[in-house]
Order: structure tokens, then C-alpha cells, then sequence
């Protein structure tokens, strides 16, 4: 009742977190991958161009350099001349020559763009387009020469508006291949990253879905953290399996054991309807009823008293006992029935052996043992009960000098519902020792058995002492 | 006597409640745990026989309510739990007495008149104990029938005692191991057939009227033969 609904809501979960985790992962791979493509493109055609434009004004220097030169070595014929051979097809070129006065004295572009800012040139002057700054391509230089005249020259090199408009292709082009490389990245790696997620999700909503507890999510064998989560989701999944399993094999234990007394009930009842004529025979079938039902309660809950112990599930009150007042109180309970069946109980009791046990639920291993052993020892035996402190543990020893157990038997006493061929003529349901072993095992102290035919059998019980733990 | 009875169940109510009314007790029968809860403080109720799983309120919150009003009533609780621990939380809600699903209901009688018993203090009781020519002097802790004396050792004497002081009143397996031994579950074991049968040698064996019968199935009772 309370376990349906958290179940159901991890079945849900999986599926959508991780899908919507995944998207968000990659809007911000992708974010993060395009953001630095963004600055790289504009970064690159501005640094190709700032190296251009400084190549551009140094060339456009030097050759004004040597128009300054060739014009004073031959004035401006020399400049004309000059002019004329080193026309750069690549280029377009004005040139001119003012006086202190901003008188032109010689002018020469060439070809119709580069007339065209001459004339820009001779509006403004070189001063002031070096202040403003050319457009790109375009560099600008003057030079004083001799009598306050300047010599002025404007280059407009065609590669470098060019290259720039080239650049910016590039960085376009690199732009489009980062977007895609970006998103495309992006979907891989998180799609990557996220499959052991997904593969997790897939094997929970399988298992949630099938109801198998046998599967398993695929572990990569990488150590990493998320293996490390499949690797432990592998291991509660095969706890869960071996508890689930062991819950039902008890379960079907019980249901088995409990069919013979149960048809021997209903046989009892059937004979009872039947028996119309007879009132006395029909009241006997019916205390026999009420006498197996009773037999196939006390089973029950001895069998569910087992199943608790051996699962670690029985509420254990445990208090400081006394074990010798315990086993004091077993022979007590046992006393005439020991009587009756001329079994004489020997003791040998020490006081102080304290222990750390759940009192009801050590007087019934006790009793159980104390029960088993009157009951296999033939009359004039005798039962032998010690309790005694013993490397750190406190012992209680229950030795008969019965008619003991096979030595093939011996493994399959604790079992439950099994009694040997001597033992079916007794009382009982057959699990006792069964109860025993849990019990014992359930407050962590173990129990030993030792038997010869003939020679008697010996159980010896070990609980932990109380100061046990501080020593 | 009225007793108030809180039980859900169709089949074990109305077992109980025909059983008690045959008895000559007066039975109000609550089907869930509110309208039971204020039966069994309005009702002027001797005896509250309580489920512990019921609809609406649960058993142990009744007993805890009607304790808390300081009712004394005395109450026997029902339950299908077999568990020490829920023995003691009931007993420790303050339950009297506290009886686990399957029972006999002749069990349910006998701890009805054993708690019923405790409840009133004005039955002192005496200190010769008498049944059809068998007494019991709980001084001398000597049993004498038709002027012959029974030497009774302790357990035997217990048992006799309890026999005597529920005279035709079945004692199941479980109240005798209880009441005699102190001990709280069934150890699956013959001890009470044995005590029982040791103390019938003594009492019954010369005689030629059994006093001391078998109620097979049930358990045992104190009775002449009719």
C-alpha cells in the first residue's frame, strides 16, 4: 500500500529529466563553442587587416621616399618620368607636389579613381586625410623637400580592399562551419555523455515494466562515475532480487507446508458432515478439526517466527539476562515431564553469566532444546544442562545421553519440517532446531551439534556476553 | 452483565456475541472503531472486548482514548497480530487482558470472568477453595477429597488452585502454561498435558466420579459429570 506510489513515480521520472537534461547541456555546449567562434571571426579579418594596412602605409612611405629622392635629384620631369614607368597595375596611385603656399606645382594620378581623390587630395590636403584617417586601402603620405615644398602621395593598393573583403568570407565561412560543428558537437556529446543515464532509464523502465528482476544495467567497465551508478544500481538490483527471492521461496515453503495439515483439516470437517447418525462420531471429527487448526496456527507462527529471524526482520528486545536463571526456568518447565519420563536432569549452572538477549525469545530455544532432549532419551537417561562463560561467550550446553542422529542426518536437522525416522512418532511440528538456529543466528551467537547413534547428542548454544563488546 | 463488543468482523462477532448473550451476558456490538469508542465510554459497560484492526478508529486508540478519560472498564483486546511486541503494546495501552486470533471462545469465557474477577475487590478470595467433596486450603496448601488427603506437589497445587477458582470453566493450553509457568507462547510442548494428567492420577484415579475432564481441542475443565 505505501510502496505503490513511489514506485510508480520513478517509473515516470526517467524519461523526461534526462531528455530535457540533455537539451540543456547541449544549448550550452553549443552556447559556449559558438560564443568563442563568434570572436575568432571577428577577430581575424581585423588582425589580417591591421597587418595589411600597416604593410600598405610603409610600402606607400618608401615610395614616397623615392619620388622625394628622384624629385630632387631631377626635379619634376625626373617625377614625371618616374611616375610614368613604376604605374603598379595593382594599384592606383596620385601623386602631386605643393609649394608653402599650397600651391600645386605638379600633379599626376593613374588612373580615373586615383584622379578622383586626387582631387580629394588637393581639397583637404595629406595632413588632414592622415588625421582623419583613409578609408581602408587607401594610405596617404607626405614628405617636406626643399624650399618649404611637400610632396604628397596617395596609394590605393586594390589586393588590400581585397584581401579584406576575402577575410571577412573566411570568417563567414569559418562562422557557418563553427554553428554547425557547435549544435552537431554539441547533440554528440551530451548524446555520449548522457547514455549510461539513458541506458539506466531504459533498464529501470524495463524492469519497472517486465517486473524481471533479473535484468541489469550494462556496465562499461570505466570507472567513472557514472559507471560507478550503474555499478551500484546493478548491486541493489541484485539485492533486491535475492530478497524478493528468498521472500518467495519462504513464501511457497509455507504454502507447501502448510497443504498436509491443511487437507488433513478438511478431510476432518468432511468426515464430520458426513457423520449424520452418529453425534458422538461427529463431535470427535470435529475436535479433531479444531486440533489441526490449532496444529497448523502454532505452524504459522513458527514458521513466520523463523522466516523474521532468518531475515533479520524479528523485533528483538534484548536486556541483560541472566542465562543460567533462563535455562533455570526451561528445566522448571520441563521438570515433570522429565519426571514422568524418568529422565534425570543434571546441572551445572554458573551464576553471572550475563548476556544481551531478547528474554521470551531465548526461553523458547531453551525450551526447544530442553524438549527435544527429554523426548529422544529413553527412560533412566539423562539430560545434562550447563551454562557457562567461555571465551567471551556465554554457552549453554544441552548434553543427552539419548539414542542420538545419524551421522547423514546430522546436516539436515536444522532444515525445517525435517525429522529423522526415529523422531516421527513423537510430538511435534519438526521445527523446533529450525527456530533454534535463527533465533540464535538472529542475536548473532551460533549454535553447534554434535551427536553420535547410540551415544547421545550434544547442542551447544553460544551468545555473545554482555561485556563481550568492551573487552 | 453488558458487554461491549468492537468487532468489524461479520462471522467472529456474531460468533462472540451469541456466545457471551448464551452465557447470559448483555452484547452491544460496535461494527468500527468511533461508534465503539463511544459505546463503550457512554454505555455504562462492564466489559469492552476490542479488535485491534478495525475501520476508523484502531483498537489501540481506543484503549488509549477510553484510559485517557479515566474509564476503569475492564478490556480484553482481539488480534490477529501473535506478536510479543503487540501483546505488549496493547497491554501497556492498558489493556487487561489481550487474546490472539484464531480462539477458542472458551478461552474468551474464561479470561472474561479471570479479568472480571480482578476487577471487582470485594470477592476476597477465600482461603479454602471447595468443588464436590474436593477442597483445597491454600494455608496448608493441602487438598483433601472424601476425607482422604492429596499430596499435591507445587506445580500441582497451582494448577488445582486455578482449577478451583474457575470451577466449569474450560482452561486452554495457553492460560494454564501461563498461569502456571509464566510463560507467554507456546513452547510446542506436552507439559500441561503432563502437569494436567499427574494432578488427574491424584485427584481422579481412586474416584469413581472424574471431576478433572479433557475438552478436546479446547482444553481442560473443572466439572461434575452430568
Amino acid at each position: 500500500m505505501s510502496s505503490a506510489p513511489p514506485s510508480r513515480r520513478v517509473a515516470a521520472a526517467p524519461a523526461r529529466p534526462w531528455r530535457s537534461l540533455g537539451l540543456r547541456l547541449a544549448i550550452w555546449y553549443a552556447s559556449a563553442t559558438l560564443a568563442s567562434y563568434v570572436a575568432l571571426a571577428a577577430i581575424l579579418p581585423m588582425t589580417v587587416n591591421a597587418w595589411a594596412e600597416r604593410d600598405g602605409q610603409a610600402s606607400t612611405e618608401s615610395l614616397l621616399t623615392r619620388y622625394k629622392d628622384t624629385f630632387e635629384a631631377g626635379g619634376t620631369d625626373a617625377l614625371h618620368a618616374m611616375f610614368d614607368c613604376h604605374a603598379d597595375p595593382r594599384s592606383s596611385v596620385a601623386l602631386r607636389l605643393i609649394d608653402d603656399r599650397n600651391v600645386e606645382l605638379f600633379s599626376a594620378s593613374s588612373d580615373d579613381e586615383s584622379s578622383h581623390l586626387a582631387e580629394a587630395l588637393s581639397e583637404k590636403g595629406a595632413r588632414h586625410l592622415t588625421r582623419v584617417g583613409a578609408p581602408i586601402g587607401w594610405h596617404v603620405a607626405a614628405v617636406s623637400v626643399s624650399q618649404g615644398r611637400q610632396l604628397e602621395i596617395l596609394v590605393h593598393h586594390e589586393s588590400a580592399s581585397l584581401r579584406w573583403g576575402r577575410a571577412r568570407r573566411v570568417s563567414l565561412v569559418v562562422l557557418g562551419c563553427g554553428l554547425l560543428s557547435a549544435i552537431l558537437g554539441a547533440f554528440f556529446i551530451t548524446r555520449r555523455a548522457l547514455l549510461p543515464v539513458a541506458e539506466l532509464a531504459r533498464a529501470t523502465q524495463r524492469i519497472v515494466e517486465s517486473g524481471d528482476l533479473g535484468l541489469r544495467v550494462q556496465e562499461r567497465g570505466t570507472t567513472d562515475s557514472l559507471d560507478r551508478l550503474a555499478a551500484l544500481f546493478n548491486r541493489m538490483l541484485s539485492r533486491n532480487e535475492s530478497l524478493v527471492r528468498a521472500m518467495k521461496e519462504s513464501l511457497d515453503n509455507v504454502a507447501h507446508d502448510l497443504r498436509t495439515p491443511l487437507t488433513r483439516l478438511r478431510a476432518g470437517a468432511e468426515l464430520g458432515l458426513r457423520e449424520t447418525t452418529d453425534q458422538k462420531r461427529a463431535q470427535e471429527a470435529l475436535a479433531e478439526v479444531v486440533e489441526e487448526s490449532d496444529r497448523v496456527l502454532a505452524m504459522l507462527t513458527t514458521l513466520m517466527d523463523i522466516t523474521e529471524a532468518e531475515t533479520g526482520s524479528m523485533k528483538l528486545y534484548k536486556q541483560a539476562q541472566d542465562l543460567a536463571a533462563i535455562a533455570r526456568e526451561a528445566i522448571d518447565l520441563y521438570d515433570l515431564v522429565s519426571t514422568e519420563r524418568g529422565v534425570h536432569i543434571v546441572t551445572h549452572l554458573d551464576p553471572g553469566v550475563i548476556v544481551e538477549v531478547d528474554r521470551q525469545r531465548i526461553r523458547q530455544v531453551c525450551a526447544n532444546l530442553l524438549d527435544n532432549a527429554i523426548k529422544y532419551t529413553a527412560p533412566g537417561g539423562r539430560v545434562e544442562v550447563t551454562v557457562a562463560a567461555d571465551e567471551g561467550t556465554g554457552a549453554l550446553t544441552i548434553r543427552d545421553n539419548g539414542m542420538g542422529i545419524a551421522p547423514e542426518d546430522i546436516p539436515r536437522v536444522w532444515d525445517r519440517l525435517y525429522r529423522g525416522d526415529r523422531s516421527r512418532s513423537e510430538h511435534g511440528l519438526g521445527l523446533g532446531l529450525s527456530l533454534v538456529k535463527a533465533v540464535v543466528m538472529a542475536h548473532g551467537g551460533e549454535v553447534n551439534l554434535k551427536s553420535d547413534v547410540g551415544a547421545g547428542t550434544t547442542v551447544e548454544v553460544r551468545l555473545r556476553l554482555r561485556d563481550a563488546g568492551a573487552l | 452483565m453488558h458487554v461491549v463488543l468492537i468487532e468489524d468482523d461479520e462471522k467472529i462477532g456474531s460468533f462472540v456475541s451469541q456466545g457471551l448473550k448464551q452465557e447470559g451476558h448483555v452484547v452491544s456490538w460496535a461494527r468500527e472503531g468511533d461508534g465503539g469508542l463511544v459505546l463503550a465510554r457512554d454505555a455504562a459497560a462492564d466489559l469492552a472486548v476490542i479488535d485491534l484492526m478495525l475501520p476508523g478508529k484502531d483498537g489501540l486508540s481506543i484503549v488509549r482514548a477510553l484510559r485517557a478519560t479515566k474509564s476503569a472498564i475492564p478490556i480484553i483486546i482481539l488480534s490477529a497480530k501473535a506478536d510479543v511486541d503487540d501483546r505488549v503494546k496493547g497491554l501497556e495501552a492498558g489493556a487487561d487482558d489481550y487474546l490472539t486470533k484464531p480462539f477458542s471462545f472458551a478461552e474468551l469465557l474464561a479470561r472474561v470472568s479471570a479479568v472480571m474477577r480482578r476487577m471487582s475487590p470485594r470477592t476476597e478470595q477465600p482461603l479454602l477453595l471447595e468443588f464436590h467433596g474436593l477442597t483445597l486450603d491454600r494455608v496448608s496448601r493441602r487438598a483433601m477429597r472424601a476425607g482422604r488427603t492429596i499430596d499435591l506437589q507445587g506445580k500441582e497445587f497451582t494448577l488445582l488452585e486455578y482449577f478451583m477458582q474457575n470451577p466449569d470453566r474450560v482452561l486452554s493450553k495457553t492460560m494454564i502454561l501461563e498461569h502456571v509457568w509464566d510463560y507467554h507462547f507456546d513452547p510446542q510442548t506436552n507439559v500441561v498435558d503432563v502437569l494436567v494428567s499427574r494432578l488427574r492420577s491424584k485427584v481422579d484415579r481412586e474416584f469413581p466420579e472424574k471431576l478433572i475432564h479433557t475438552i478436546r481441542g479446547v482444553g481442560y475443565v473443572l466439572r461434575t459429570t452430568e
